[in-house]
C-alpha cells in the first residue's frame, strides 16, 4: 500500500513491506513550516498498523532543520514505547553534515527526560509545615537582630546615616502627602456623610464632630496611613533589597565588613518611625477636614460649631493613642519588607513574591497589631 | 563565500543619548555566511550598535537594512519577519526567570508555529543538547550558573534555526574551556548551516579563533577605525591605536590630540 501526500511543499510516500515495517520516502522540504503535518501523516498511519519499526528514505531531501529533526525523534520516541524504532537511510551529504552537527546518533538513544516529582498532598503538606518553623526560627533571629540595631543606633548617635534617613523620609514621607491626604480626606467625608442621616433622625447633628474626631485619630487615620505605606513603602523597600540580594549586592555589602542591617535596614526603618506619626496626624487633619466640609453642608453645623464641639470631644489621649499605634505600624511595615527582601530568591519572580509576601504580611499586622492595641487599651483603662 | 552578498547593510548610522554621541555615521556590511566580529574598548558602543541594528532602539538617523528592507523604517509586520530570521544571545542569556529552561527554548517556537507539544520538547532536547545541556530541561534559570544560562540562551537563540545570530560578549563570564567550547560550537554552526554570525566582544583568544573579519569602533571618536582580518589588523593597520588593541598594550593619546579634544 502507498500514500502520497498532497502538499506542495514536500513529497511523502509511505509503504509497507510487511506488517510490522514501514517505509517512508521524504523529499523537498523538511522544516519548521512542513513538520507539523508531515507528523501528522506519519502518525495517523501508524495508528492503523501494528507497525513498530521505521526506515526513513532522506535521499530527495532538500531542507532539512532542527524541527525536522525534533520530528523523526518524537516517531522514534512513539516507536521505541513498543520495542520499534526509526531509521533514517541515505542523507545526502549536506543533510548527513546536518544530521552530524546535532549529533543525530546520540539524540536517538538518549533518555527522555522525566518532569521532576511533586510530592503528593502530605509531602507538601509536611514541607510546607517545616519551611514555616523554619521561616519562623529566622523571623525571630531578625527581630532579635534589628531590635541589637536599633539599640545600637541610640548608642551610635553619629553613625547612623542621617543623610540616607533624610532621603528615606521624603520618598516615604512628603511624596506620600498627596494621596494620603485625598485618602484622608474622603474617608473623613464618607463617615461624616453616613453618619449625618442616623444623626439627623436624633437631632444629634453636633455630635457629627465627636464621631469623626474620634473615629479619624484613634482608629482611622493610623490604619489608612499604615495601608498605604505598606502599599507603597514596605513594597518599595522589599523590592530594592530583594533585587539588590539576587544581583549580590547584599553580599559585597558584606564582604566589604558594611552590614547591610546598619548599612540599608536600620535607616528604613528609622525613616519610616519618623514619617508614619507625622503623616497620620496629617491623615488625622485632612479626615477631621473633611467630615467638617459634609456636616457644613448636609448637617447645618458650621465649622466654628463643629471645632467648638471638637475641642470637647476628643483629648490629647485620642491623638496620641493614634500616633503611638502608627509607630508600632511603621516599625512593622518596615521591618517586614526589608525581611522580604533580604531573604529573596530565584531571580525576577523572586522579586515579585517578596514584593507581594511584603504587603499581605505587612497589612495583615497592622491588623493583629491594632486589635492588639484596642485590648491592650481596653484592659489598661484607657481606652 | 561570495564577498559582495551583503546580508545587512548598515548605512550612515548615528546614534546619541541625550547630549552623548555614541556611534557617529557609521557604515559597513555584513556578507551572508561569514562571523563578523566587532570589537572595542569598553564604552565604545559595540553593544549599542548591536541593539541598534537588531531594531530594538531607533537610531538619530540612518538606516540597516535586511536583504533590501530597512528595519528602522519598515512597519511592524515586516519587522516580526525580519526578527525570526535573527537569533539574539544576550550577555547573561536573558532566559525568562518564571519558566523552566525547557520552556525558555522551546518559547519561540510555540510562539511563532502550530508544531505540536511533543514535537516542540524533542526539538528543545536536540538544541540543549547542542549546547552540552542535555537533561536540563527542567531546571529554573535560577538554578543554573552563568555560564549554563548563557548556554541556555543561545539554545533559545537557535531554536528557530536563524540565517543571523547576533552574540553579545559570548565569552564574558566563561571559563576558558567552556569559552573555547562555545567559540568552536559558533564555527561549526556557521560552517555546517551558513548562519551569519555578528559576535560583540573585546577577548582577543576569542577574536583570532573565530573572527573572519573585524571592524573595529573606537570611544573618542565614535567611528570605525579599523576592518579587516585580526592577523592584518594586528600587523598592518595604519591605525596605532588599533594595532595597540591587537597587541595588548597600553594606549595613550598623544598630548597634542589630548590637547585639542580637551578645546573641543
Amino acid at each position: 500500500m502507498t500514500t502520497v501526500s498532497p502538499n506542495p511543499e514536500y513529497t511523502l510516500t509511505i509503504e509497507h513491506p510487511d506488517d510490522t515495517n514501514m517505509r517512508v520516502r521524504l523529499g523537498d522540504t523538511v522544516t519548521l513550516s512542513t513538520v507539523e503535518s508531515i507528523s501528522h501523516e506519519i502518525l495517523h498511519e501508524l495508528k492503523h498498523k501494528e507497525t513498530i519499526n521505521i526506515q526513513v528514505d532522506l535521499s530527495e531531501v532538500e531542507t532539512l532543520d532542527s524541527a525536522g529533526v525534533g520530528m523523526f525523534l518524537r516517531i522514534g520516541r512513539e516507536l521505541q514505547e513498543h520495542g520499534g524504532q526509526i531509521v533514517l537511510e541515505n542523507p545526502p551529504a549536506h543533510i548527513q553534515k546536518f544530521l552530524d552537527l546535532v549529533d543525530w546518533d546520540r539524540l536517538i538513544v538518549l533518555e527522555k527526560v522525566p518532569p521532576p516529582r511533586h510530592g503528593n498532598f502530605f509531602e507538601s503538606l509536611g514541607e510546607e509545615a517545616f519551611d514555616i518553623v523554619h521561616d519562623f526560627g529566622k523571623l525571630n533571629i531578625y527581630i532579635g537582630r534589628i531590635t541589637i540595631a536599633m539599640v545600637w543606633s541610640l548608642q551610635h548617635l553619629l553613625k547612623v546615616r542621617w543623610l540616607e534617613v533624610v532621603t528615606l523620609v521624603q520618598r516615604t514621607g512628603s511624596n506620600a502627602l498627596p494621596i494620603v491626604a485625598l485618602l484622608a480626606t474622603l474617608i473623613g467625608m464618607v463617615t461624616a456623610f453616613s453618619s449625618a442621616v442616623q444623626l439627623r433622625q436624633f437631632g444629634a447633628n453636633i455630635f457629627i464632630a465627636n464621631l469623626v474626631g474620634v473615629g479619624m485619630t484613634r482608629e482611622m487615620g493610623p490604619l489608612i496611613t499604615a495601608i498605604l505605606m505598606a502599599g507603597r513603602s514596605g513594597s518599595a523597600f522589599a523590592a530594592e533589597l530583594g533585587t539588590m540580594k539576587i544581583s549580590d549586592e547584599l553580599d559585597a555589602l558584606t564582604v566589604m565588613n558594611i552590614q547591610p542591617l546598619h548599612y540599608l535596614i536600620l535607616p528604613r526603618l528609622l525613616a519610616v518611625m519618623i514619617t508614619m506619626p507625622l503623616l497620620t496626624l496629617f491623615a488625622d487633619i485632612c479626615g477631621i477636614f473633611g467630615g467638617m466640609v459634609i456636616s457644613a453642608i448636609s448637617l447645618d453645623v458650621t465649622f466654628r460649631a463643629f471645632l467648638n464641639q471638637l475641642q470637647g470631644a476628643i483629648g490629647l489621649w485620642d491623638v496620641f493613642s493614634g500616633v503611638l499605634k502608627s509607630l508600632v505600624f511603621g516599625l512593622l511595615i518596615a521591618a517586614v519588607g526589608c525581611y522580604r527582601g533580604i531573604h529573596t530568591s530565584g531571580g525576577a519572580i523572586g522579586v515579585g513574591r517578596s514584593t507581594t509576601a511584603s504587603v499581605v504580611s505587612g497589612i495583615f499586622l497592622i491588623v493583629i497589631a491594632d486589635s492588639t492595641f484596642v485590648i491592650l487599651f481596653h484592659y489598661l483603662g484607657v481606652g | 563565500m561570495d564577498k559582495k552578498d551583503s546580508i545587512i547593510e548598515v548605512k550612515n548610522l548615528t546614534v546619541r543619548f541625550g547630549d552623548n554621541l555614541v556611534l557617529d555615521d557609521i557604515s559597513f556590511n555584513v556578507y551572508r555566511g561569514e562571523i563578523l566580529v566587532i570589537l572595542g574598548g569598553s564604552g565604545s558602543g559595540k553593544s549599542t550598535l548591536m541593539k541598534h541594528m537588531i531594531g530594538l532602539i531607533p537610531p538619530e538617523s540612518g538606516e540597516v537594512i535586511y536583504d533590501g528592507v530597512d528595519i528602522i523604517s519598515a512597519d511592524d509586520r515586516t519587522r516580526v519577519n525580519i526578527m525570526r530570521k535573527l537569533g539574539v544571545l544576550f550577555q547573561s542569556g536573558a532566559l525568562l526567570g518564571s519558566m523552566t529552561l525547557g520552556e525558555n527554548v522551546g518559547l519561540p517556537i510555540s510562539e511563532s508555529t502550530k508544531i505540536s507539544h511533543e514535537t516542540i520538547e524533542e526539538i528543545v532536547a536536540l538544541k540543549l543538547a547542542q549546547v552540552d545541556l542535555a537533561g536540563k530541561q527542567h531546571l529554573m534559570p535560577a538554578e543554573l550558573s552563568g555560564g549554563m544560562k548563557k548556554r541556555g540562551g543561545l539554545a533559545r537563540a537557535m531554536a528557530l534555526d536563524p540565517i543571523i545570530l547576533f552574540f553579545d560578549e559570548p565569552s564574558a563570564g566563561l571559563d576558558p574551556i567552556t569559552s573555547t567550547e562555545l567559540d568552536d560550537l559558533i564555527i561549526g554552526l556557521n560552517d555546517q548551516l551558513g548562519t551569519t554570525m555578528i559576535v560583540v566582544t573585546h577577548e582577543l583568544q576569542s577574536i583570532y579563533k573565530i573572527a573572519q573579519r573585524c571592524i573595529m569602533i573606537d570611544r573618542d571618536t565614535h567611528k570605525i577605525i579599523g576592518e579587516g582580518k585580526p592577523e592584518e589588523m594586528r600587523d598592518q593597520s595604519a591605525n596605532p591605536k588599533v594595532r595597540a588593541f591587537f597587541n595588548r598594550e597600553r594606549w595613550e593619546e598623544p598630548n597634542e590630540k589630548q590637547a585639542q579634544e580637551g578645546q573641543e
